[in-house]
């Protein structure tokens, strides 16, 4: 049986509508106007035990949602999900200890009280023993690199401390299924990387089942196996990463950097491809297939100082899957 | 039901409340301004010897001390966090936890007020001293006993009303209407402003029956000896039944409003 299962899953809001202007607002007073906004369309997908998916998608794609659904905090309109053989909004206290969400934008620390403060209340509320407790958030705060912060007041803490504090108190009653809602944002380069690590390492050694949404795809590639993509309320692709990259990133892209002084001194192969020069250095986009052939006539016909091959970033990727999305074209089909 | 995760929950308040010392120590002096000016106005108004309401003028005075001191702790207003949890959506992670929202906002207004109280008898003494002589202790060791339990209540009977006002916040997107009317009509209407009993006789009759006229007035008779042994049981068995009917409209309350969020996505 699959850990998480989410049957045609529907959700509808409804948004006021406000016009402008002293009439338009009387008129809204009197008779408010509302706009209905289908947040999820008829989503399904599972999860299996131990399984990182990535949740990913634009600005009101609807993941908050799907997350908050599944947490058990808001109810759907319709369908049907099951997580941990739990229906999550029933809101049993078992399916409450056996799970967790942690939001990016939000945190549940008191302000002005140190992390461990809120430890010793998660230990009472989850009725954790107290020898246990105290390994674990030895453990966690070692494995954070936090041990010396615990008794600081969460005010006194930058956002990556801050963060790896709610991470420590999401993961104190070893939730089997973990939701995380952008968990790195608004952190600088070197925090984001450390929570990732850290967040992969965790959830790989504790088998913990994880879906997470982001919109940072080094997030995904670091942490997930699996994406899903969400657009306007509806999955457009759940699939291994490594097959999105391969459907939706056909070309690769070479830069090299000639040797000598004149670039003109050799004939450069796959001009056709070519989509920047500077100075010495070459940029072509070619298809995959391509690559080795125009490799070998590069190496070949002209002497290299230096040779990437890349591939695009996810976040390029991403980028044309919506883009070709919303230009109407089904690019699964 | 486990006990110790709220209490672990007030001692966080007072904890927390504690950090701020300073802030309340100010509001708390500031806020007797208006004591002062109200002692001054009844010292003169009730001459030596006189009585108004059936109070002398010491008994007068030490009603608006002990009232202000009541309403210190067992006021009910819009609870900020409250309002702002449904507001902002951090009401999500009370919902994730195995707790009781209810119960955990009580723990911590108790936590918080319990603090007040304390630094308010610090502030409420010197007026005491400063009436000297007139000052009016609890006549009998009934009224001592009557007046703790009557006080023990109020706090309650004024968190059942806080939690209602603040639970407005799961349909208004702006409390400070609700706000306004609890820190200007509930003080009237409980009797800090007045002794309810120098409203004209109607009105005096409409406000004894209100959950208000039971936080402040009615500790204040208690303490004051106004009231004897049958009234007191009375009073408190009045303050328990408004306890038990908030706490029914209040959990009923709770249920529609939760739906909403659920329903519309906090």
């Amino acid at each position: 049986m699959p850990t998480i299962s989410v049957h045609n899953l529907n959700k509808t809001y409804r948004s006021p509508l406000r016009s402008p202007g002293i009439k338009a607002t009387l008129r809204h007073l009197v008779a408010p106007r509302y706009r209905t906004v289908h947040a999820l369309k008829n989503v399904s997908f599972t999860l299996q035990a131990g399984e990182a998916v990535g949740y990913l998608g634009p600005n009101g794609a609807g993941k908050t949602t799907t997350l908050k659904i599944l947490a058990g905090v808001l109810f759907p309109d319709s369908g049907e999900v099951k997580v941990l053989g739990f229906t999550p909004w029933e809101g049993r206290a078992q399916f409450k200890k056996r799970i967790a969400l942690v939001m990016g934008r939000k945190g549940q620390l008191w302000w002005d009280l140190p992390a461990m403060d809120l430890f010793h209340l998660l230990q009472e509320m989850y009725e954790i023993p107290q020898s246990d407790f105290q390994k674990r958030v030895n453990e966690l705060a070692e494995r954070f690199r936090v041990g010396n912060l615990l008794t600081t007041p969460i005010r006194n803490l930058s956002l990556g401390e801050r963060m790896k504090m709610e991470l420590i108190a999401a993961f104190l009653h070893r939730p089997q299924v973990v939701f995380l809602d952008e968990p790195t944002l608004g952190l600088d380069v070197m925090a984001q990387h450390e929570i990732r690590s850290l967040l992969r390492a965790y959830t790989k050694e504790e088998g913990i089942t994880l879906l997470m949404a982001s919109h940072y795809m080094r997030d995904v590639e670091e942490i997930c196996d699996r994406v899903i993509l969400l657009d306007e309320g509806q999955i457009k692709y759940d699939g291994s990463l490594s097959e999105l990259k391969k459907r939706y990133s056909p070309m690769r892209e070479i830069t090299a950097t000639l040797k000598g002084h004149s670039p003109t001194r050799c004939d450069l192969p796959g001009q056709n491809w070519l989509v920047g020069a500077d100075g010495l250095r070459r940029r072509w986009q070619v298809p995959r297939a391509e690559v080795p052939r125009l490799l070998q006539a590069l190496t070949a016909q002209c002497e290299i100082e230096d040779l990437t091959v890349r591939e695009p970033a996810l976040e390029d990727i991403m980028r044309r899957f919506f883009e070709k999305q919303a230009g109407g074209e089904n690019a699964l089909a | 039901m486990h006990w110790r995760k709220y209490a672990l929950v007030t001692w966080l308040a007072v904890r927390e409340a504690a950090s701020y010392r300073l802030n309340h120590i100010l509001s708390f002096v500031v806020g007797a301004v208006p004591l002062i000016a109200m002692l001054l106005l009844w010292d003169k108004v009730v001459g030596a010897g006189e009585k108004i309401a059936g109070m002398g003028r010491g008994e007068v005075l030490t009603y608006f001390i002990v009232t202000r001191w009541l309403y210190e702790i067992a006021a009910p207003t819009v609870w900020w966090d409250i309002t702002s949890e449904i507001r902002e959506g951090d009401l999500v992670f009370h919902l994730l936890r195995p707790q009781n929202y209810g119960l955990y906002h009580f723990a911590v207004i108790l936590g918080s007020k319990l603090p007040y109280g304390i630094i308010g008898l610090g502030v409420v003494a010197p007026f005491a001293l400063s009436i000297g002589q007139s000052w009016a202790w609890p006549p009998s060791a009934l009224a001592w006993l009557g007046f703790g339990a009557s006080a023990l209540l109020s706090m309650v009977l004024g968190y059942q009303l806080t939690f209602l006002l603040s639970l407005s916040a799961f349909w208004l997107e702006e409390t400070d209407g609700v706000a306004l009317i609890a820190d200007y009509v509930i003080p009237l209407a409980a009797g800090a402003v007045l002794p309810l009993s120098l409203f004209p006789k109607p009105i005096a009759a409409a406000l004894e029956m209100l959950p208000f006229a039971k936080i402040l007035f009615f500790p204040a008779q208690v303490y004051l000896g106004m009231v004897g042994g049958k009234a007191i049981a009375a009073g408190l068995a009045e303050q328990a039944a408004w306890i038990a009917a908030l706490w029914a409209l209040n959990a009923w309350i709770w249920r529609m409003g939760l739906r909403r969020f659920r329903a519309v996505g906090g």
